[in-house]
């Protein structure tokens, strides 16, 4: 098992390497950058910025300029926010982080439940309706439903504030904080969950479908166990099996922001900054950033498989 | 300066298009409606204050809020020192705690800021500042003359990272401290505490206000300051210390900007004690209209108007934007060397049709490039005339004859122009309105769009034939010709310009007298109609809504809301 862990490792080098050129390349064709963007520097006034930043380079040297400064744990300095990436990142992935958690905790939960509900139930009219449900609220754009929402929620009824995270000129501290900014999260993780939902419950629908046609179940049911027993120790526990991969996915997400969502409800997450990065160019911010979400994705896929051998006796590594 | 309104400019561009792009859902229906509202007769929507018919409808959330007064902004980049920044919100921001020398009114005339007044000389290449008495900043330090001597020898030093190019001024010795050993600068005379008196080598109407700028204090930004090293400024970014209405409090990223009265401003401290920004990453309508924001500009056009209307609260203003809309000829091809063909493009093109379409009667078609709000404006030069006839025979005469296609042939070559635009916004309904347009000429026009970039970045490369664009707010009618001048490095203009045309451009900064200017920007703008530099497209309308139980917002085409903050007022909506 250790050497197995440390041959992924390794594995992990040549992966991050080949993802580094890619972010680095395809950022460096994009037409345009961050002094270009000011139509009313002169001439000369651009060529000192350009030297000041280091545009002036060729395309090889700066790539080795970064990845040697990203070595170094040093993602480089933000153009527009003139501070340190991970100082800017630092102010806005934990909000982004927060509505993420709660979402893909709810969307799980939720899942399941639905999942196997209508995996036991299948062609009810409990399974039709909330699959129509679901696939209605996955087939509308978040930015959609995330309008009518506000609309609905916050301006028509006032239950909940439209957007922020806590409200504004607020001096709270304490419970009367945590409590401003958990009204604020209702509608952002309202919409993050409906959006989400969907396709996991088919997929825990199908997988169980699977599984409760199996052998296993049978003998279980006859040896007398009660269904709940059946459905929720031996069934489900199968079905989840595959779950553990899907989840391994869930992990960058929960950092990565959700761009429209986020610009929707004016919430101060990552998504929304990676958006403006965009538009004005702020290259080393898109690709510290990028860059972050890689090594996260090439982690948690290692974490999954590992965990994958845990759960299942049958694909464990000796 | 510029700097920050060009970005502001951009900013809302992009908005616009991601406003624009939350619409598409309704697209086909708003294809159909814009084909009706074609046939009508779009009037010009005028200039105005309209207040609220019922304040009483004030969300409670609002009217909750006693001292506070909240402004939504887009998300700052967080460098709070003027002169620093590259983002235009950071621009509003320093705005509020950093009042400049010389302010601009709703005419774009220069009135007194913090200096009370100036004097220019008789041969107009010096000025004196005179500062208000018992100036303080609002950590309580006095500003004296000492802090814009501090102020403008920043702005020329060697390592000055910034967007705003004081060498424009041509300061005497500016030059010689810049790129040489001096140790100040020799045209920057301190005359006593509260006058300063600087030299310039250049008559330049311009100097008066680009020297007389926002001040940042000698004792705060100034301490360890050495040639040649700026960096330590970086650390005081995020602590502004200034001289205007409000003081800053703290910057919270995504959120909010909170400031407090200043009780050192010149005026008096104003009535609210708190004053924030609240940062917005799209839409504004919603936290209007829930009450989270007092003031909030909208896209101005009839559905806008509208919602303000109906929700009842909201003073409403209209007011026109000192920045113009345009469409650029890639002056480095060859079918634009020839006058005629330009003016046949800018003929053949019915902008009323499409400003009417676009913008239901909150922009007019633009004549020349100043807006009407400048005191340089004059409705008598330009045209703003549909004339395809007379297009086609501009064409013939340049030598571009019909083709067997329908399509102009000149040598074989064909008549075919590339127009690049960023997506969404406008273009949506200019450009169908144009194909059909140059098609009925002859021209085959062939559109590409992509984001507001890597538009620049391709006009830069002389990939386009025509692109639009929107200039910044331009505070100085000569903001808005100086990129046609042949020594400007606008990558957008290379290839225009004339030794005439130079010489008509210096000349309306070559004199500080208003009536002289105006001379000279109307034998300007008559050369710029015979040989043009850009198809004239639009002067806009702001919209802007404001919670009835605030007075005293006066937003205007030059400063925004900035200039009015310090008047703001909370009333109690019934009583008013």
């Amino acid at each position: 098992m250790k050497g197995y862990i440390f041959k992924r490792l390794l594995y992990l080098i040549p992966t991050l390497i080949g993802a580094s050129i890619l972010i680095f390349f395809l950022y460096s064709l994009v037409p345009g950058n961050f002094v270009d963007s000011d139509m009313n520097l002169t001439l000369e006034r651009k060529a000192e910025l350009y030297a000041l930043y280091g545009f002036d380079q060729p395309v090889i040297k700066r790539y080795f300029i970064w990845i040697g400064n990203l070595l170094q744990g040093d993602l480089g300095y933000s153009l527009q926010f003139q501070r340190p990436v991970d100082e800017v990142l630092g102010n806005y992935i934990w909000s982004s982080f927060i509505v993420a958690l709660a979402s893909l905790i709810l969307t799980w939960l939720i899942a399941i439940l639905i999942g196997v509900v209508s995996a036991i139930r299948q062609y009810s009219v409990f399974d039709t309706f909330v699959t129509i449900l679901v696939f209605a609220a996955m087939a509308t754009p978040s930015f959609f439903l995330g309008l009518m929402i506000i609309k609905f929620f916050a301006v028509d009824l006032g239950w909940f504030p439209a957007g922020g995270i806590i409200t504004t000129g607020s001096n709270y501290t304490g419970w009367a904080y945590y409590k401003d900014v958990a009204q604020h999260l209702v509608l952002p993780v309202l919409v993050l969950t409906m959006l989400g939902i969907g396709g996991l419950a088919r997929y825990f629908r199908t997988n169980m479908l699977e599984v409760i046609k199996q052998d296993f179940v049978r003998t279980a049911r006859a040896k007398g166990l009660k269904e709940r027993v059946v459905v929720f120790k031996h069934a489900l526990r199968n079905a989840l099996l595959p779950a553990i991969t899907l989840f391994g996915f869930e992990l960058p997400a929960l950092f990565s922001g959700a761009i429209i969502t986020e610009q929707i409800f004016n919430w101060p997450g990552v998504g929304a900054v990676f958006m403006q990065a965009f538009t004005v160019r702020d290259y080393p911010l898109l690709m510290g950033f990028t860059m972050f979400i890689a090594l996260l994705t090439v982690f948690s896929n290692l974490i999954a498989d590992l965990l994958y051998g845990v759960a299942d006796p049958r694909v464990r590594l000796r | 300066m510029k700097l920050k309104r060009h970005l502001k400019v951009m900013a809302t561009l992009i908005l616009m298009m991601i406003l624009a792009a939350c619409n598409n859902v309704n697209s086909t229906e708003g294809e159909t409606s814009e084909k009706t509202d074609l046939d009508e007769k779009v009037t010009l929507v005028e200039d105005a204050i309209i207040k609220a018919e019922s304040p009483d409808a004030s969300p409670q959330l609002a009217l909750n809020r006693e001292d506070t007064v909240i402004v939504g902004l887009q998300e700052p980049g967080g460098i709070f020192t003027p002169y620093f920044n590259t983002s235009g919100y950071d621009g509003n921001v320093q705005s509020v705690m950093f009042p400049p020398l010389v302010e601009v009114n709703e005419a774009g005339e220069s009135i007194p800021g913090l200096a009370e007044s100036w004097d220019i000389s008789e041969d107009e290449l010096t000025y004196t500042y005179h500062l208000r008495e018992g100036l303080l900043f609002d950590d309580g330090t006095p500003l004296t003359a000492e802090d814009v001597e501090f102020t403008l020898t920043l702005l020329h030093d060697p390592s000055y990272p910034g967007g705003t190019d004081i060498t424009e001024a041509k300061v005497v010795g500016g030059l010689d401290y810049k790129n040489g050993e001096a140790e100040d600068i020799s045209g920057i005379q301190i005359i006593d505490e509260k006058t300063i008196e600087i030299t310039t080598e250049e008559v330049n109407a311009r100097a008066l206000r680009l020297l007389g700028g926002q001040i940042l204090s000698k004792g705060y930004y100034g301490k360890g300051y050495e040639k040649g090293d700026l960096d330590y400024l970086s650390d005081l970014h995020l602590k502004p210390v200034g001289a205007g209405p409000f003081r800053f409090v703290a910057y919270l990223p995504g959120q909010e900007i909170r400031f407090e009265a200043n009780e050192h401003f010149y005026d008096g401290k104003p009535e609210v004690a708190q004053f924030i920004y609240k940062t917005l990453e799209g839409d504004s309508q919603q936290f209007f209209q829930t009450g989270e924001l007092d003031y909030s500009a909208l896209a101005a056009n009839q559905d806008n108007f509208e919602f303000l209307q109906e929700i009842g609260f909201a003073d409403t203003n209209i007011y026109t934007s000192s920045a113009y809309g345009y469409m650029s000829f890639n002056h480095e091809k060859e079918l634009f060397k020839d006058p005629k063909v330009r003016q046949a493009f800018i003929l053949g093109l019915d902008r009323q049709t499409i400003i009417d379409a676009y913008y239901q009667g909150y922009a007019q078609v633009a004549n020349i490039p100043v807006s009407p709000t400048s005191w340089a404006y004059t409705e008598d030069i330009g045209s703003t005339t549909y004339d395809p006839e007379q297009a086609k025979k501009l064409l013939e005469e340049a030598g571009w004859l019909a083709g067997s296609d329908g399509i102009r042939e000149k040598e074989g070559e064909k008549l075919v122009v590339y127009y690049f635009t960023s997506a969404g916004g406008l273009g949506d309904v200019l450009i169908p309105i144009a194909k059909e347009n140059y098609k009925e000429l002859g021209i085959d026009l062939q559109v590409e769009q992509m984001d507001f970039n890597a538009l620049l970045a391709r006009v830069e490369n002389g990939d386009h034939d025509l692109a639009s664009f929107s200039t910044t707010m331009l505070t100085d009618p000569y903001n808005g010709v100086s990129n046609f001048h042949s020594k400007s490095q606008s990558a957008t203009f290379k290839g225009y310009g004339s030794d005439k045309i130079d010489g008509l451009i210096d000349a309306t900064i070559a004199t500080n007298d208003i009536e002289e200017r105006k001379l000279a920007f109307n034998n300007l703008y008559k050369a710029l109609e015979e040989d043009p530099p850009v198809i004239l497209m639009s002067y806009t309308k702001v919209l802007s809504g404001t919670n009835a139980r605030v007075e005293g917002f006066e937003p205007n085409g030059y400063r925004g809301i900035s200039s009015s903050l310090k008047n703001l007022k909370i009333v109690n909506p019934s009583e008013s």
